[in-house]
């Protein structure tokens, strides 16, 4: 027995064995963001031995390795190659930090001070970190100033002596342009525009490419002649402007049968002078095509297999699919090897291959000064790859600069020969050009280190993180979300370990507390005590005190919420008027209903389950009274009242079917729909009310814009359980178990502060007043956007119709003002409150469950957590 | 005649009992809209009731492809459970055994206090311990590491008094006569205590490996970084569009417990025969 | 002393391991969240909150119930399986199955069936009787008492089984000779020879009675219906609300209950 039992141990272990090693194989392909490497980690230099080995041409080159060039730091040998341009004196303006534009640097007989240590000969470098022992070095960010009149950039290039390009639109009527910047990037010129050369009246930019030996490809749209079409010929007019600046128009030879969107040409790129790289709108196919003649010289990824966009590094190219890339080897035609680590890098996190916008990019790439060298950039960082290697390197973090940041979207990557990388982004709808440079004095890891946690995600957090830790570069911010939502993990559970963290000393300095039990949080000293902190706030730029004070204890300031919603309800101005709490709503809302009875809706539901969550908000306050003791009648009242509203719809089979799934569906995942104000339906005649928790100027400046259109619409706040009700958001508190107290309290004067809340519109509105008033400003001449939308008038015809959202006129304003003024109590934030009554609410309403049997659940369950 | 008559309730009871398996299996074979079919009722909320059909109508493989091509977390967490589940028996072996050993054959000082004590201790419902636990944990650095599951549950009291009973069992005339023969307290031990005692070890590793196989809580807690979570883990509430990946993967799951547990039933079968024959 | 030796390792690790934290736990029920020395003060609060009582009487109604219930069964299914050996080995195996299906799986089946849209509804709903909601009525109660009894028949069986074959055969066919029938044979040879198997199965379903509740949890939640809301609930949301005091008061009483039942099981055992 003794025998057999050994025998079977053995099997098992053996497989377990196997197993490990199998899993380790796994591990190392499965999990990227280990594989990685992050510029302080100690396997740096392990991975400048791997790269070493791959072959670089200069053998001895190293990757960014921040740690291992301490020695080597900013020597100033000159830089061993480009020998070609000897008069030019290279020079790096970088080194001096004041931008001075007046800065001439061949007065001084610089010289070019060599690239920075990173891409240095490092054969005398440690490979550990020498001198300080504190890892040193990392790229910084500098915003390029902004070049006038430039409204879009479709590429960025460098010529051969060092010019920096811009190809863009200068705006509707100049149409296409370049600039060039002599000086680095300080300040730029208009060099010409495609109009003056061409001859072409107005032509609108659609995509170009900049050759480094000074030409540009372009594909333009002239738009003083939109061109009827039946002719056959495109209505795009293609060109090349060469480096001397004499305008060649070029017939492109596109096959035709390529999506036909006659010849938009989506995307160009040159792959070397005198050949591009093109792909149709629409088009999976990438052709190769001369740029003077015309012709097709080679065709890539006839299959069609789906291509979003491309990037190219020289010759490889990179066909951004779905969810894969595929490397392109241009002067084959086959499927590049080298590149094979690289492509798998890029698909392991699906976010890189998401376009979201025709003219940004979720992955911007270009080649680097060494052969084989590419890098990359995405909203994680930037990185850098040889081809042939096996591992990606991180060289720059992108939480540490603008990458991360929410609001920013990146369009072009261009590297520079002194180590440089150029990046232009939009934010926020402005263009900028980003220069990151290496500093070796500057800390890898920024010395102080906060950290931040929420719930879930927070894009204003996000938001305001980048720009702090732009603004601070000794400060590091780190952001922990708890429920990621991309695996099982409940409120619960992350509460749970959060609080674990906290009581063992190493939970995040600042909490924002949003569905997390902050009162439980302030009676057990959990938090500080922040007035000071919002005292300066108040002094500088005033706040909305009744909003800020709402979870005062014992005078003190512990859980401060800095963004607020409003809850309002829009309608015909009379009907309004009549509405005092939910009861009369659902009151008025019958009424309306025998009145018409043709009407789709009379309250606009299209998901019970924001519906519910924003009535849910906008009553919860009456469900607990000021003891905290529960309050049954209110939560009978709720759900028969919103019975009743949603009885009186009319859904057809579709509608329905959306409608009464209670639960949140994954394309609205992360978007809060309670804010959503309808506008276009009320002129469309397809509702009589609608509801919403308004967060930012831009829902009531929409709603207002159209109501122009009807003079009897308007809007109330909603006072649904009778009391002035605001939903508060992004409730900001500080550990007292938090080492970095004063730091934190750096970090929340500015999350309160003007910058912080006036940028980013979502999530609220701001409670810093000046904030405020900057969101509420905008004049009502000004047009923000427009608003297009169709509706069946009475002879069944179809209107279209567009109106323009403009700025709230004076009086609009001062109403808001006041309303914000009066209101005066919190929506209930306890989660677990809200989890329990939505979800009950939610199944009765779908029919699942009777109403005593909901009101039972609830008032069970709420009694046992209440009792707790 | 009359014993044939008990085969009918006790059939029943067995099929009770195994027809989840049976679910399992017909709906990792159903595809999408067969599922949503039968399940909509509770995983949506449509009307009507679940049902179920002995044989899917339109079988398919595509979950199992899914699972096993498709989805790579799938297979990391499958060797993590691997992992943890055998290094927590291999620890529960080394130290367990000898301890049940010493409480169930030697007579010394405090013996039934300690005893008392591991069976006091065995009882603890996690909840209560998890702040402390992962205080120690955290004093000892073996936090997020799959060494932080493995020690704490190597040590657990459990195996220990499931095999105490086992040794308890073992004739003293059998050890009397080894020490006779000369053999001290470790060989005793080795070549006597272990095998007689097979029955009970073997018994105390699976229900050991059922247990730990299924450990929720402490890699919930324990363990942050996501690439470390066992399979336990992996299913999480289960949509109606995972539905097929969700039987698959419980499937995928049982196998290894249906695998060792048939391994075990022979050795404790015989550990039972072994601990009837009595000299 | 040797006998010590080999105790040691295990006594070592369990030391560190699992008597350490309890004694942080100890200690934490005597203080508040952050430290403070506060004396009884959680224990006096931890017996007035209503909701430990609840989920106190919960857990023990649990217990009293299912534990009676699953000696009982498991050991007619043992017994009348010896009788039948060759049946008996698959059945022994089938009825070992629900414990090697993993949790998630159960919990999965578990809301198939019992969920208001469930299978149970829509045969009770083909057999003419009326749907109920179970996990949200006093149902919840024997939905639980039925998932652990389903889980752990298996697991008991074999473990009376062991301690039926260690009742020499001599013994009965003795009895058999002597004209004592089959109730007789069984109350006066079988049950005493079982006694103390008893102790270990009683102990061991205890512990799995404890289990109970990662499923419950699962399928209905943080706040289930009352009568399934136990002990392991409350200090489940205790923890997140970060109420570590009381919890840790309510954890100390838990303990000493259950320390008590054992000392009196272990004395009862001691007088045979």
């Amino acid at each position: 027995m003794k025998r057999s039992i050994r025998g079977k141990l053995a099997v098992i272990l053996a497989a377990m064995v196997l197993g490990t090693a199998g899993g380790c194989q796994k591990k190392d392909a499965d999990s990227p963001p280990k594989a990685q490497e992050s510029a302080d980690s100690q396997q740096s230099g392990e991975s400048a031995e791997t790269t070493q080995k791959e072959g670089d041409a200069n053998g001895s080159q190293s990757g960014a390795d921040a740690d291992s060039q301490q020695s080597g730091a900013n020597a100033k040998s000159p830089q061993t190659q480009e020998p070609d341009q000897a008069d030019t004196t290279e020079y790096n303006p970088w080194d001096d930090p004041s931008y001075d534009p007046d800065y001439d640097p061949a007065k001084d007989g610089l010289e070019y001070a060599g690239p920075p240590a990173s891409v240095q000969d490092n054969e005398s470098a440690d490979t550990t970190s020498a001198q300080s022992g504190a890892a040193m070095g990392r790229y910084t960010e500098q915003a390029l100033p902004g070049i006038e009149g430039l409204a879009a950039l479709s590429a960025l290039g460098s010529l051969e002596d060092g010019t920096l390009r811009v190809l863009g639109m200068a705006d509707m009527d100049e149409g296409a342009a370049v600039w060039d910047s002599h000086d680095g990037g300080t300040t730029w010129e208009k060099t010409y525009t495609a109009a003056e050369l061409s001859g072409v009246e107005s032509p609108y930019c659609i995509s170009g490419a900049l050759s480094p030996d000074g030409a540009v490809f372009l594909c333009m749209h002239p738009l003083a002649s939109m061109s009827a079409a039946g002719d056959g010929s495109s209505q795009y007019v293609y060109g090349k402007i060469t480096a001397d600046g004499t305008w060649q128009q070029v017939d492109l030879a596109l096959p035709d049968a390529d999506g036909g969107s006659d010849g938009y040409l989506y995307r160009i790129a040159y792959v070397q002078p005198g050949e591009i790289l093109v792909q149709v709108l629409g088009g999976d196919a990438i052709y190769r095509m001369d740029d003077s003649t015309g012709e097709l010289l080679q065709t890539y990824n006839e299959e069609g297999a789906y291509v979003g966009y491309f990037e190219n590094a020289g010759e490889i190219l990179y066909a951004f699919g779905s969810d894969n890339v595929m490397a392109i080897d241009c002067a084959t035609g086959e499927a590049d090897p080298a590149s094979s680590v690289l492509t798998g890098e890029l698909e392991s996190d699906s976010s890189n291959l998401e376009l979201m916008s025709s003219d940004t990019f979720p992955t911007v790439l270009c080649s680097g000064q060494q052969e084989g060298e590419v890098f990359y950039a995405t909203k994680d960082g930037i990185y850098r790859f040889v081809l042939g290697g096996s591992v990606v390197e991180q060289v720059a973090d992108g939480t540490l600069n603008s990458l991360a940041k929410p609001s920013v979207q990146l369009i072009a990557m261009l590297a520079l020969k002194d180590g440089s990388f150029l990046i232009a982004v939009r934010d926020e709808g402005q263009i900028q050009i980003l220069h990151y440079t290496y500093d070796a004095s500057a800390p890898t890891v920024p010395d102080t280190e906060l950290k931040v946690y929420s719930l879930t995600e927070n894009r204003q957090i996000q938001q305001a993180i980048s720009v702090f830790q732009a603004r601070n570069p000794d400060y590091y911010v780190s952001y922990e979300v708890g429920m990621t939502g991309s695996d099982a993990v409940t409120a619960s559970d992350a509460l749970r370990t959060l609080n674990t963290e906290i009581m063992a000393g190493s939970g995040p300095d600042i909490l924002i507390l949003d569905g997390m039990p902050a009162e439980s949080y302030i009676r057990r000293g959990i938090l500080l005590d922040i007035s000071d902190v919002l005292q300066t706030v108040k002094e500088t730029d005033g706040l909305w005190e009744n909003i800020t004070n709402a979870f005062e204890t014992d005078g003190k300031l512990y859980a401060v919420p800095s963004r607020f919603r409003i809850p309002v309800l829009a309608g015909n101005a009379d009907t309004l008027s009549r509405i005092t709490d939910l009861a009369s709503l659902a009151d008025e809302a019958q009424r309306l209903r025998e009145e018409d009875g043709d009407v789709p809706q009379i309250l606009e539901i299209s998901s019970l389950y924001w519906t519910v969550r924003a009535f849910y908000e906008a009553y919860s306050n009456g469900l607990v009274d000021a003891d905290g003791a529960f309050q049954a009648d209110a939560v009978r009242n709720f759900i028969e009242q919103m019975k009743r509203l949603l009885d009186l719809n009319h859904y057809t089979d579709v509608q329905a079917g959306h409608v009464y799934s209670t639960e949140a569906r994954e394309e609205e995942a992360g978007y809060d729909f309670t804010t959503v104000l309808g506008m276009p339906e009320f002129l469309q005649k397809l509702v009589k009310l609608g509801q919403a928790n308004i967060d930012g100027a831009f829902n009531l400046e929409n709603f207002l814009s159209g109501a122009k259109l009807d003079n009897s619409l308007s809007y109330i706040p909603f006072r649904a359980s009778g009391a002035s009700v605001f939903v508060p958001n992004t409730v900001v508190g500080i550990s007292s178990q938090s080492e970095k107290a004063q730091d934190a309290k750096e970090f929340v004067r500015f999350l309160f502060s003007r910058d912080a809340q006036a940028g980013y519109q979502e999530g609220g509105f701001p409670v810093n007043r000046a904030a405020f008033e900057a969101q509420i400003g905008v004049k009502e001449t000004e047009s923000l956007a427009s608003t297009a939308f169709s509706y069946e008038d009475e002879d069944g015809n179809i209107v279209d119709y567009v109106y323009e959202v403009t700025g709230l006129a004076d009086e609009e304003k001062e109403k808001l003002r006041k309303i914000v003024e009066t209101l005066d109590t919190p929506s209930l934030t306890d989660a677990v409150i809200e989890e329990l009554v939505v979800s009950q609410t939610a199944q009765c309403l779908a029919g699942r469950i009777s109403l005593e049997e909901a009101v039972t659940a609830v008032s069970q369950k709420m009694s046992l957590y209440l009792q707790e | 005649m009359k014993k044939k008559i008990l085969l009918i309730p006790l059939g029943a009871l067995a099929l009770l009992c195994c027809f989840p398996i049976l679910f399992l299996c017909t709906g990792m074979l159903m595809d999408k809209g067969e599922l949503k079919e039968c399940l909509g009722p509770v995983l949506q909320g449509t009307e009507g009731y679940v049902s179920w059909r002995l044989v899917p109508r339109f079988p398919t493989l595509q979950n199992v492809v899914e699972l096993l091509l498709d989805s790579p977390e799938f297979f990391v967490m499958f060797w993590n459970s691997v992992r943890m589940t055998a290094g927590i028996l291999a620890g529960q072996l080394l130290v367990g055994v000898p301890a049940a050993w010493g409480l169930a054959r030697y007579r010394f000082r405090g013996r039934k206090l300690l005893y008392t004590l591991y069976i006091i201790l065995m009882m603890m419902p996690f909840q209560v311990r998890m702040l402390s636990d992962y205080l120690v944990l955290d004093r000892l650095h073996i936090l997020d590491s799959h060494l932080g599951i493995i020690l704490p549950a190597a040590f657990s009291t459990f195996p220990v008094f499931i095999m105490y009973r086992f040794f308890g069992g073992i004739p003293e005339a059998v050890i009397e006569s080894a020490r006779l023969d000369g053999a001290n307290a470790l060989q005793i031990f080795g070549y006597i205590g272990v095998p007689l005692g097979a029955g009970g070890i073997v018994s105390a590793m699976v229900l050991g490996f059922l247990e730990y196989w299924n450990l929720i809580e402490q890699p919930l807690t324990f363990l942050k970084d996501k690439t470390l979570w066992p399979l336990s883990l992996y299913l999480p509430n289960i949509g109606l569009e995972r539905a097929g990946t969700a039987f698959a993967s419980s499937a995928a799951a049982l196998l290894p417990a249906v695998f060792v547990f048939l391994l075990g039933q022979d050795y404790l079968e015989q550990g039972i025969a072994a601990a009837a024959v009595k000299e | 002393m040797t006998g010590f030796l080999f105790l040691l390792p295990s006594l070592a690790g369990v030391v560190v391991f699992i008597l350490l934290p309890f004694a942080d736990v100890v200690r934490r029920s005597f203080t508040s969240v952050l430290g403070a020395f506060v004396g009884l003060a959680n224990y006096r609060t931890v017996f007035s909150n209503s909701a430990f009582l609840r989920a106190a009487w919960n857990t023990l109604r649990f217990t009293a119930v299912c534990i009676p219930l699953l000696l009982l069964l498991s050991l007619a299914a043992a017994v009348c399986l010896q009788r039948l050996p060759k049946a008996g080995k698959v059945l022994k195996s089938a009825y070992l199955v629900p414990m090697a299906i993993p949790v998630a799986s159960v919990v999965l089946l578990w809301k198939l069936v019992f969920l208001r849209g469930g299978i149970l509804n829509g045969l009770l709903a083909w057999a003419g009787k009326a749907p109920t909601d179970w996990m949200n009525t006093d149902g919840a109660f024997f939905v639980l008492v039925f998932s652990y009894l389903w889980k752990n028949l298996g697991y008991d069986v074999i473990l009376w089984l062991a301690g039926l074959a260690g009742i020499s055969p001599e013994i009965y066919e003795a009895a058999r000779v002597d004209g004592a029938g089959e109730w007789r044979i069984f109350a006066s040879i079988t049950m005493p020879n079982l006694l103390p198997s008893l102790y270990t199965i009683a102990v061991l379903s205890f512990l799995n009675s404890f289990k109970a509740f990662r499923e419950a949890y699962l399928v209905a939640g943080d706040y289930p219906h009352e009568s399934i809301y136990l002990l392991q609930h409350l200090f489940n949301n205790w923890f997140r609300d970060l109420a570590l005091d009381k919890m840790a008061a309510a954890a100390v009483v838990t303990a000493a209950v259950i320390l008590a039942l054992v000392l009196v099981l272990q004395r009862a055992w001691e007088r045979e």
